[in-house]
Protein backbone atom coordinates (compact mmCIF):
# COMPACT_ATOMS: atom_id res chain seq x y z
CA UNK A 1 0.00 0.00 0.00
CA UNK A 2 1.48 3.25 -1.30
CA UNK A 3 0.16 6.42 -2.05
CA UNK A 4 1.41 10.40 -2.05
CA UNK A 5 -1.34 12.99 -1.98
CA UNK A 6 0.13 16.44 -4.07
CA UNK A 7 2.54 17.15 -6.77
CA UNK A 8 5.55 15.46 -5.08
CA UNK A 9 5.08 12.20 -6.84
CA UNK A 10 8.28 10.00 -4.71
CA UNK A 11 7.43 6.74 -5.15
CA UNK A 12 6.13 4.39 -1.93
CA UNK A 13 6.24 0.70 -1.84
CA UNK A 14 3.26 -1.18 -0.77
CA UNK A 15 0.37 -2.96 -1.98
CA UNK A 16 -2.04 -0.40 -2.99
CA UNK A 17 -3.92 2.41 -1.87
CA UNK A 18 -7.69 1.70 -1.76
CA UNK A 19 -10.71 4.34 -1.44
CA UNK A 20 -13.85 3.37 0.19
CA UNK A 21 -17.34 3.69 -0.88
CA UNK A 22 -18.18 6.29 0.92
CA UNK A 23 -14.95 8.41 0.44
CA UNK A 24 -14.76 11.26 -1.25
CA UNK A 25 -11.42 12.59 -1.82
CA UNK A 26 -10.34 15.98 -3.67
CA UNK A 27 -6.77 16.19 -5.14
CA UNK A 28 -3.91 14.07 -7.17
CA UNK A 29 -3.68 10.57 -5.89
CA UNK A 30 -0.54 8.60 -6.90
CA UNK A 31 0.21 5.10 -5.74
CA UNK A 32 3.86 3.45 -6.86
CA UNK A 33 1.22 0.46 -6.83
CA UNK A 34 -2.11 -0.73 -7.63
CA UNK A 35 -5.00 2.30 -6.91
CA UNK A 36 -8.53 0.64 -6.29
CA UNK A 37 -11.78 3.43 -6.25
CA UNK A 38 -15.28 2.45 -4.87
CA UNK A 39 -15.85 5.79 -3.68
CA UNK A 40 -15.64 9.60 -5.41
CA UNK A 41 -12.16 11.03 -6.73
CA UNK A 42 -12.17 14.74 -8.16
CA UNK A 43 -8.53 15.19 -9.56
CA UNK A 44 -5.28 13.16 -11.10
CA UNK A 45 -5.31 9.48 -10.23
CA UNK A 46 -1.99 7.66 -11.69
CA UNK A 47 -0.57 4.53 -10.65
CA UNK A 48 2.54 2.79 -12.10
CA UNK A 49 0.63 -0.80 -12.28
CA UNK A 50 -2.82 -0.77 -11.96
CA UNK A 51 -6.08 1.51 -11.36
CA UNK A 52 -9.68 -0.35 -11.25
CA UNK A 53 -12.76 1.79 -11.04
CA UNK A 54 -14.79 -0.33 -9.66
CA UNK A 55 -18.81 0.11 -10.42
CA UNK A 56 -19.91 2.47 -6.94
CA UNK A 57 -16.73 4.63 -8.39
CA UNK A 58 -16.97 7.76 -9.76
CA UNK A 59 -13.41 9.82 -10.93
CA UNK A 60 -13.64 12.89 -12.39
CA UNK A 61 -10.10 13.90 -13.93
CA UNK A 62 -7.47 12.20 -15.83
CA UNK A 63 -6.78 8.73 -15.03
CA UNK A 64 -2.94 6.96 -15.83
CA UNK A 65 -1.62 3.40 -15.42
CA UNK A 66 -0.36 0.70 -17.02
CA UNK A 67 -3.68 -1.36 -16.47
CA UNK A 68 -6.74 0.42 -16.07
CA UNK A 69 -9.80 -1.54 -15.54
CA UNK A 70 -13.26 0.44 -15.22
CA UNK A 71 -16.61 -0.67 -14.20
CA UNK A 72 -17.67 2.65 -12.59
CA UNK A 73 -17.71 6.05 -14.20
CA UNK A 74 -14.61 8.18 -15.25
CA UNK A 75 -14.59 11.30 -16.42
CA UNK A 76 -11.80 12.21 -18.12
CA UNK A 77 -8.83 10.96 -20.03
CA UNK A 78 -7.75 7.63 -19.44
CA UNK A 79 -4.11 6.48 -20.58
CA UNK A 80 -2.54 2.92 -20.11
CA UNK A 81 0.42 1.91 -21.33
CA UNK A 82 -0.78 -1.55 -20.83
CA UNK A 83 -4.31 -2.08 -21.32
CA UNK A 84 -7.68 -0.28 -20.56
CA UNK A 85 -10.51 -2.83 -19.71
CA UNK A 86 -14.21 -1.21 -19.94
CA UNK A 87 -16.65 -3.52 -17.93
CA UNK A 88 -20.46 -3.96 -19.09
CA UNK A 89 -21.01 -1.68 -16.16
CA UNK A 90 -19.03 1.03 -17.33
CA UNK A 91 -19.05 4.53 -18.57
CA UNK A 92 -16.35 6.39 -19.89
CA UNK A 93 -16.78 10.18 -20.98
CA UNK A 94 -13.40 11.36 -22.37
CA UNK A 95 -10.63 10.06 -24.72
CA UNK A 96 -8.43 7.34 -24.37
CA UNK A 97 -4.89 6.22 -25.17
CA UNK A 98 -4.04 2.75 -24.58
CA UNK A 99 -2.48 -0.11 -27.15
CA UNK A 100 -4.69 -2.62 -25.87
CA UNK A 101 -8.73 -1.59 -25.44
CA UNK A 102 -11.14 -3.91 -24.55
CA UNK A 103 -15.05 -2.73 -24.64
CA UNK A 104 -17.13 -4.93 -22.96
CA UNK A 105 -21.17 -4.90 -24.37
CA UNK A 106 -23.14 -2.21 -22.38
CA UNK A 107 -19.99 -0.30 -21.59
CA UNK A 108 -20.46 3.39 -22.32
CA UNK A 109 -17.95 5.12 -24.43
CA UNK A 110 -17.44 8.51 -24.96
CA UNK A 111 -14.89 10.34 -26.72
CA UNK A 112 -11.80 9.95 -28.72
CA UNK A 113 -9.89 6.94 -29.08
CA UNK A 114 -5.98 6.78 -29.67
CA UNK A 115 -3.73 4.20 -30.30
CA UNK A 116 -0.25 5.07 -30.02
CA UNK A 117 2.57 3.39 -31.74
CA UNK A 118 5.40 2.87 -29.34
CA UNK A 119 6.45 5.38 -26.43
CA UNK A 120 6.92 8.19 -28.40
CA UNK A 121 2.96 7.90 -29.74
CA UNK A 122 2.11 7.78 -25.91
CA UNK A 123 4.13 10.74 -25.48
CA UNK A 124 2.67 12.72 -28.64
CA UNK A 125 -1.18 11.61 -28.21
CA UNK A 126 -0.91 12.40 -24.05
CA UNK A 127 0.03 15.87 -24.82
CA UNK A 128 -3.13 16.20 -26.82
CA UNK A 129 -4.93 14.53 -24.38
CA UNK A 130 -3.67 17.05 -21.32
CA UNK A 131 -5.17 19.82 -23.78
CA UNK A 132 -8.02 18.49 -24.49
CA UNK A 133 -8.50 17.69 -20.81
CA UNK A 134 -8.23 21.24 -19.87
CA UNK A 135 -10.74 22.27 -22.16
CA UNK A 136 -13.14 19.46 -20.95
CA UNK A 137 -12.71 20.89 -17.58
CA UNK A 138 -13.44 24.38 -18.89
CA UNK B 1 26.11 -0.66 28.91
CA UNK B 2 22.68 -2.18 29.43
CA UNK B 3 19.47 0.34 31.17
CA UNK B 4 16.41 -1.57 31.89
CA UNK B 5 13.25 0.35 32.54
CA UNK B 6 10.71 -2.37 33.96
CA UNK B 7 7.67 -1.64 34.27
CA UNK B 8 6.13 -3.08 37.30
CA UNK B 9 2.40 -2.39 37.84
CA UNK B 10 0.64 -5.41 37.42
CA UNK B 11 3.42 -7.69 37.25
CA UNK B 12 4.52 -10.53 39.62
CA UNK B 13 7.48 -9.84 41.81
CA UNK B 14 8.37 -13.29 41.00
CA UNK B 15 8.11 -12.82 37.12
CA UNK B 16 9.98 -9.23 37.60
CA UNK B 17 12.79 -11.43 39.23
CA UNK B 18 12.84 -14.09 36.87
CA UNK B 19 13.54 -11.58 33.95
CA UNK B 20 16.78 -10.31 36.26
CA UNK B 21 17.69 -13.77 36.94
CA UNK B 22 18.03 -14.54 32.85
CA UNK B 23 19.79 -11.07 32.22
CA UNK B 24 21.79 -11.78 35.32
CA UNK B 25 22.79 -15.73 33.39
CA UNK B 26 23.27 -14.77 29.88
CA UNK B 27 25.80 -11.86 31.16
CA UNK B 28 23.50 -8.88 29.92
CA UNK B 29 22.98 -7.39 33.86
CA UNK B 30 22.37 -3.48 34.33
CA UNK B 31 20.96 -1.13 35.80
CA UNK B 32 17.27 -1.89 36.34
CA UNK B 33 14.79 0.52 37.38
CA UNK B 34 11.02 1.04 37.59
CA UNK B 35 8.55 4.02 37.29
CA UNK B 36 6.57 5.69 40.14
CA UNK B 37 4.45 8.51 41.27
CA UNK B 38 7.95 10.26 41.50
CA UNK B 39 10.04 9.19 38.61
CA UNK B 40 8.13 8.87 35.03
CA UNK B 41 9.06 6.42 32.43
CA UNK B 42 9.90 9.58 30.25
CA UNK B 43 12.31 10.77 33.15
CA UNK B 44 13.70 7.35 34.07
CA UNK B 45 15.02 6.77 30.27
CA UNK B 46 15.70 10.60 29.94
CA UNK B 47 18.16 10.00 33.06
CA UNK B 48 19.29 6.64 31.23
CA UNK B 49 20.39 8.47 28.00
CA UNK B 50 22.38 11.48 30.65
CA UNK B 51 24.13 8.39 31.97
CA UNK B 52 25.54 7.77 28.96
CA UNK B 53 23.92 3.94 28.53
CA UNK B 54 24.07 2.33 25.31
CA UNK B 55 21.09 0.88 25.60
CA UNK B 56 17.62 1.71 27.11
CA UNK B 57 15.62 -1.51 27.58
CA UNK B 58 11.73 -1.08 28.08
CA UNK B 59 10.29 -4.55 29.32
CA UNK B 60 6.67 -3.82 29.94
CA UNK B 61 3.39 -3.21 27.71
CA UNK B 62 3.84 -1.11 24.44
CA UNK B 63 2.71 1.49 26.54
CA UNK B 64 6.22 2.33 28.34
CA UNK B 65 7.66 1.31 24.95
CA UNK B 66 5.78 4.40 23.24
CA UNK B 67 7.16 6.55 26.22
CA UNK B 68 10.29 5.45 25.98
CA UNK B 69 10.71 6.05 22.20
CA UNK B 70 9.29 9.00 22.65
CA UNK B 71 12.32 9.76 25.36
CA UNK B 72 14.81 8.45 22.64
CA UNK B 73 13.42 10.34 19.67
CA UNK B 74 13.19 13.60 21.78
CA UNK B 75 16.60 13.30 23.56
CA UNK B 76 19.31 11.69 21.97
CA UNK B 77 19.14 12.69 18.71
CA UNK B 78 22.81 13.31 18.71
CA UNK B 79 23.48 10.53 20.54
CA UNK B 80 23.73 6.96 19.55
CA UNK B 81 21.55 5.18 21.86
CA UNK B 82 19.35 1.77 21.38
CA UNK B 83 15.92 0.52 21.96
CA UNK B 84 15.34 -2.98 23.53
CA UNK B 85 12.29 -4.36 24.42
CA UNK B 86 11.49 -7.27 26.33
CA UNK B 87 7.46 -7.19 25.16
CA UNK B 88 5.07 -8.69 28.12
CA UNK B 89 2.82 -9.76 25.29
CA UNK B 90 4.34 -12.28 22.59
CA UNK B 91 1.34 -12.01 20.56
CA UNK B 92 1.34 -8.26 20.19
CA UNK B 93 2.67 -6.86 16.94
CA UNK B 94 5.52 -5.17 18.70
CA UNK B 95 6.90 -9.01 19.85
CA UNK B 96 5.64 -10.16 16.06
CA UNK B 97 7.87 -7.22 14.57
CA UNK B 98 10.97 -7.72 16.91
CA UNK B 99 10.64 -11.45 15.88
CA UNK B 100 10.47 -12.65 19.79
CA UNK B 101 8.27 -15.88 20.30
CA UNK B 102 9.26 -15.67 24.55
CA UNK B 103 11.07 -13.86 27.45
CA UNK B 104 14.07 -16.00 27.15
CA UNK B 105 13.81 -15.10 22.98
CA UNK B 106 13.57 -11.52 23.71
CA UNK B 107 16.52 -12.04 26.08
CA UNK B 108 18.95 -13.57 23.84
CA UNK B 109 18.21 -11.01 20.74
CA UNK B 110 19.12 -7.97 23.39
CA UNK B 111 22.46 -10.19 23.95
CA UNK B 112 23.11 -11.20 20.39
CA UNK B 113 22.11 -6.97 19.66
CA UNK B 114 21.15 -7.33 16.18
CA UNK B 115 20.48 -3.26 15.24
CA UNK B 116 17.92 -2.48 13.24
CA UNK B 117 17.06 1.10 12.31
CA UNK B 118 13.01 1.81 12.11
CA UNK B 119 10.69 4.24 11.03
CA UNK B 120 8.93 5.85 14.28
CA UNK B 121 5.06 7.82 13.74
CA UNK B 122 5.33 11.46 15.43
CA UNK B 123 1.92 12.44 17.03
CA UNK B 124 2.23 15.93 17.55
CA UNK B 125 3.33 18.16 18.94
CA UNK B 126 6.38 15.23 20.61
CA UNK B 127 4.59 11.84 21.08
CA UNK B 128 5.73 8.57 18.94
CA UNK B 129 4.72 5.20 18.65
CA UNK B 130 5.93 1.81 17.15
CA UNK B 131 3.09 -0.46 16.69
CA UNK B 132 -0.14 1.28 15.93
CA UNK B 133 -2.59 3.65 17.08
CA UNK B 134 -6.31 4.29 16.30
CA UNK B 135 -9.42 6.25 16.82
CA UNK B 136 -12.68 4.89 17.23
CA UNK B 137 -16.35 5.85 17.90
CA UNK B 138 -19.09 4.26 19.41
CA UNK B 139 -21.81 6.43 16.76
CA UNK B 140 -21.71 7.36 13.02
CA UNK B 141 -18.97 9.90 13.24
CA UNK B 142 -16.95 11.43 9.53
CA UNK B 143 -13.44 12.83 9.66
CA UNK B 144 -11.74 15.25 7.38
CA UNK B 145 -8.36 13.78 6.57
CA UNK B 146 -5.72 15.68 4.66
CA UNK B 147 -2.45 14.24 3.13
CA UNK B 148 -0.46 17.11 1.46
CA UNK B 149 -2.83 19.22 0.03
CA UNK B 150 -5.36 16.82 -0.75
CA UNK B 151 -8.41 16.43 1.48
CA UNK B 152 -10.74 13.58 1.97
CA UNK B 153 -14.46 13.04 4.01
CA UNK B 154 -14.43 9.85 6.14
CA UNK B 155 -17.22 7.92 7.56
CA UNK B 156 -15.80 5.64 9.94
CA UNK B 157 -15.26 3.65 12.95
CA UNK B 158 -12.15 3.34 13.11
CA UNK B 159 -9.04 4.67 11.74
CA UNK B 160 -5.79 2.82 12.36
CA UNK B 161 -2.27 4.24 11.96
CA UNK B 162 0.61 2.01 11.77
CA UNK B 163 4.28 1.77 10.68
CA UNK B 164 5.15 3.92 8.03
CA UNK B 165 2.12 5.72 8.37
CA UNK B 166 -0.17 3.16 6.49
CA UNK B 167 -3.77 4.80 7.39
CA UNK B 168 -6.57 1.95 7.18
CA UNK B 169 -10.29 3.30 7.36
CA UNK B 170 -13.08 1.28 8.19
CA UNK B 171 -16.30 2.55 7.64
CA UNK B 172 -19.08 2.69 10.11
CA UNK B 173 -21.10 1.10 7.17
CA UNK B 174 -19.03 -2.11 7.25
CA UNK B 175 -19.59 -2.59 10.69
CA UNK B 176 -23.45 -2.55 10.15
CA UNK B 177 -22.96 -4.92 7.57
CA UNK B 178 -21.14 -7.46 9.72
CA UNK B 179 -24.13 -7.55 11.59
CA UNK B 180 -25.58 -8.20 7.81
CA UNK B 181 -23.10 -10.82 7.09
CA UNK B 182 -23.64 -12.30 10.40
CA UNK B 183 -27.35 -13.03 9.62
CA UNK B 184 -26.72 -13.50 6.63
CA UNK B 185 -24.90 -16.41 7.91
CA UNK B 186 -27.12 -17.32 10.09
CA UNK B 187 -29.79 -17.80 7.21
CA UNK B 188 -27.70 -19.43 5.29
CA UNK B 189 -27.77 -16.47 2.60
CA UNK B 190 -24.74 -16.27 -0.17
CA UNK B 191 -23.96 -13.10 -0.38
CA UNK B 192 -20.78 -11.28 -1.71
CA UNK B 193 -18.16 -11.04 0.38
CA UNK B 194 -15.95 -8.37 -1.03
CA UNK B 195 -15.12 -4.86 1.10
CA UNK B 196 -16.00 -1.84 -0.60
CA UNK B 197 -16.57 0.26 2.76
CA UNK B 198 -12.55 0.13 3.83
CA UNK B 199 -9.71 2.54 2.83
CA UNK B 200 -5.94 2.10 2.73
CA UNK B 201 -3.25 4.93 2.23
CA UNK B 202 -0.18 6.01 2.83
CA UNK B 203 1.77 9.15 3.30
CA UNK B 204 4.51 10.88 5.38
CA UNK B 205 2.17 12.93 6.86
CA UNK B 206 -1.65 13.48 7.75
CA UNK B 207 -4.05 15.93 9.17
CA UNK B 208 -7.57 14.74 11.27
CA UNK B 209 -10.07 17.38 11.89
CA UNK B 210 -13.32 16.22 13.44
CA UNK B 211 -16.43 18.47 12.55
CA UNK B 212 -18.45 16.78 15.28
CA UNK B 213 -16.31 17.01 18.68
CA UNK B 214 -13.21 16.11 19.46
CA UNK B 215 -11.68 12.80 18.79
CA UNK B 216 -8.73 10.79 20.61
CA UNK B 217 -5.99 9.00 19.13
CA UNK B 218 -4.96 6.05 21.59
CA UNK B 219 -2.24 4.16 21.53
CA UNK B 220 -2.56 1.06 23.67
CA UNK B 221 -5.15 2.17 25.74
CA UNK B 222 -3.58 5.76 26.62
CA UNK B 223 -4.36 9.12 24.98
CA UNK B 224 -1.76 10.30 22.71
CA UNK B 225 -3.72 13.52 20.72
CA UNK B 226 -7.04 14.33 20.39
CA UNK B 227 -8.27 16.11 17.29
CA UNK B 228 -6.71 18.28 14.98
CA UNK B 229 -3.93 14.93 15.08
CA UNK B 230 -1.26 15.83 12.75
CA UNK B 231 0.39 12.70 12.42
CA UNK B 232 4.34 12.03 10.50
CA UNK B 233 6.40 9.38 9.68
CA UNK B 234 9.60 9.63 10.62
CA UNK B 235 12.00 7.35 8.78
CA UNK B 236 14.77 5.44 10.24
CA UNK B 237 14.22 7.17 13.68
CA UNK B 238 15.66 4.73 15.98
CA UNK B 239 17.87 1.89 16.43
CA UNK B 240 15.96 -1.07 18.25
CA UNK B 241 17.30 -4.49 18.68
CA UNK B 242 15.98 -7.63 16.98
CA UNK B 243 16.22 -11.31 17.00
CA UNK B 244 19.37 -11.91 15.18
CA UNK B 245 17.44 -14.28 12.59
CA UNK B 246 14.58 -11.70 11.82
CA UNK B 247 14.72 -10.78 8.19
CA UNK B 248 15.89 -7.16 8.07
CA UNK B 249 16.21 -4.60 5.11
CA UNK B 250 17.87 -2.26 7.10
CA UNK B 251 20.26 -3.54 8.87
CA UNK B 252 22.54 -0.96 10.49
CA UNK B 253 25.58 -3.74 12.79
Amino acid sequence: MAMMMGNDKKPLNGPGTVVGVNVKLVGTLYDSSEIVIHGKVEGEVSSDKMITVTETAFVKGPITAETVQIAGQANGSITATGKLELLPTGKVYGSVTTKDLTVRSGAIFIGKSNMPDGDKGFETVEKENEKETKEFEA
Amino acid sequence: MYYYIMETAGKKISDQEKIKDILGNLGIAGETVSPSPARTIEELANLGIVKGYSTIVAIGSEKIVNKVVTALINQSIDKDVALGVIPDSYNSNLAKRLGVIDLIDACQALKSRKLETIDACAVSPNKYFLTEATIETSRPNEIYMTLDSTQAGLPFHRITLKPGLVIEVEDWAKKESFFTNLLNKILKKQVDQKDIFSSFFKSDTVRFDSPKGTLSLIADGEIIAKTPIIAQNLPKALKIITKRDTISTKETV
